[in-house]
């Protein structure tokens, strides 16, 4: 009887593939996450670049070097606050009872 | 915004006005000069202006694909070659075999309306650098943190 | 920015953007005119920034000939469309001035108080959102 349970119970779980992958949900979050960083830096050099041109005077766009800086210095809180967020939700469920 | 570039158009035509009015009070000046240097009556001055433009291939290209932006420029001061004014006064130590004087062809008058004109110019000019400066002001107000 | 899959920056943030570059130009043209209103034959130039504000609004920007960087050369002369620098209308300069000038200060002195107010106004207002963002995303901690 126990024999036939088990065995039952073994043919309704899903198949195990070969390939055992990680929860596949994750990988796509932390592409997600380093695609923000690769942005996020983009967007601070391209800033460096128009103060620089500014500073030299080789352009004389004030106001586009400063809606450079603030799309960076902006993009820049979005990723801090959601790596804070993280770093916040990992400590909550390390500190589950489990 | 082009600020520096701003500032050098106003400029240019602040320095332009300038010499305008330096030449229109020369005229008022010499309304009665009827002896210079070259020993002929005072002639009554005028400068031309012309759209400044960057020298080179700079200038030719830009000529085809955009409005020049440089400002204005001094052309040329001209003498006018109008004729003297002849007044009868035969007292005057220049006066001629016939008691003629020969004055400047100048006109009182229309110098005065010249002087407002450029003096109107000058102060559009004038304005204009405050302009450029209040709007670099809010420009940089962009980038500025609470 | 570009691939990016969230467009944390508003269109209107582009537009009020675009806005400042179209103004900054009308403005160095403004300035050109008034240091001009006295040289003969000269013709004043202007662009109508309303009108190619609201064409660029509607064609997304596509299907124009863009240029990525403001220091490439037009494709040609007035291919910008609506934001191409034409000559102001006005009467005919024969009417007014013997010397063919056609610059008309007062409408140029307009013109420039105009749009150093819309300028001034797109400046503050991308200003705020961009305060606004800030305070959106670091929920008014710092």
């Amino acid at each position: 009887m126990n024999d036939l349970t088990i065995s039952t119970i073994q043919t309704i779980l899903p198949p195990q593939t070969a390939s055992a992958a990680p929860a596949p949900a994750t990988t796509p979050f932390s592409d997600y996450v380093r695609r923000s960083l690769e942005e996020v830096n983009r967007q601070m050099l391209q800033a460096d670049h128009a103060i620089e041109d500014l500073a030299t005077g080789k352009r004389q766009d004030i106001h586009g070097t400063m809606i450079e800086m603030k799309k960076a210095e902006i993009a820049f809180e979005l990723v801090l606050e959601i790596r804070n967020k993280l770093m916040t939700a990992y400590d909550e469920i390390r500190r589950m009872p489990i | 915004m082009n600020f520096l570039d701003s500032l050098a158009i106003s400029s240019s035509g602040l320095s332009a006005q300038r010499l305008r009015m330096n030449l229109i009070s020369s005229n008022m000046a010499h309304v009665n000069t009827t002896r210079t240097e070259t020993g002929e009556p005072y002639k009554r001055k005028d400068v031309i202006f012309k759209a400044a433009q960057r020298d080179g291939f700079q200038a030719l290209l830009e000529q085809h694909l955009r409005a020049d932006e440089h400002g204005v420029q001094v052309a040329r001061i001209i003498e006018d070659n109008k004729p003297y004014l002849e007044k009868y006064d035969p007292g005057h130590p220049d006066a001629d075999e016939n008691g003629y004087i020969r004055l400047p062809n100048v006109n009182i008058v229309e110098e005065m309306v010249n002087m407002i004109s450029a003096s109107r110019s000058f102060e559009a000019n004038a304005t204009a650098v405050r302009v450029t400066k209040e709007m670099a002001g809010t420009a940089l107000e962009i980038g500025k943190s609470p | 920015m570009g691939n990016h899959p969230i467009n944390l920056f508003s269109q209107t943030i582009n537009t009020l953007s675009r806005s400042l570059d179209l103004r900054s130009r009308q403005h160095g043209l403004i300035l050109n005119n008034v240091a001009n209103a006295d040289t003969p034959n000269y013709k004043p130039f202007s662009i109508n920034v309303e009108e190619a504000l609201q064409s660029e609004h509607q064609a997304d920007g596509e299907s124009r000939l863009m240029r990525t960087d403001r220091q490439h050369l037009p494709g040609q002369p007035g291919s910008d469309g609506p934001a191409a620098v034409r000559h102001s209308n006005g009467a005919d300069p024969l009417l007014f001035r013997g010397d063919r000038n056609a610059v008309d200060i007062d409408a140029e002195m307009t013109a420039l108080a105009k749009n150093s107010l819309l300028y001034k106004a797109s400046a503050q207002i991308v200003a705020a959102k961009f305060r606004g963002l800030k305070n959106v995303i670091t929920g008014g901690n710092k």
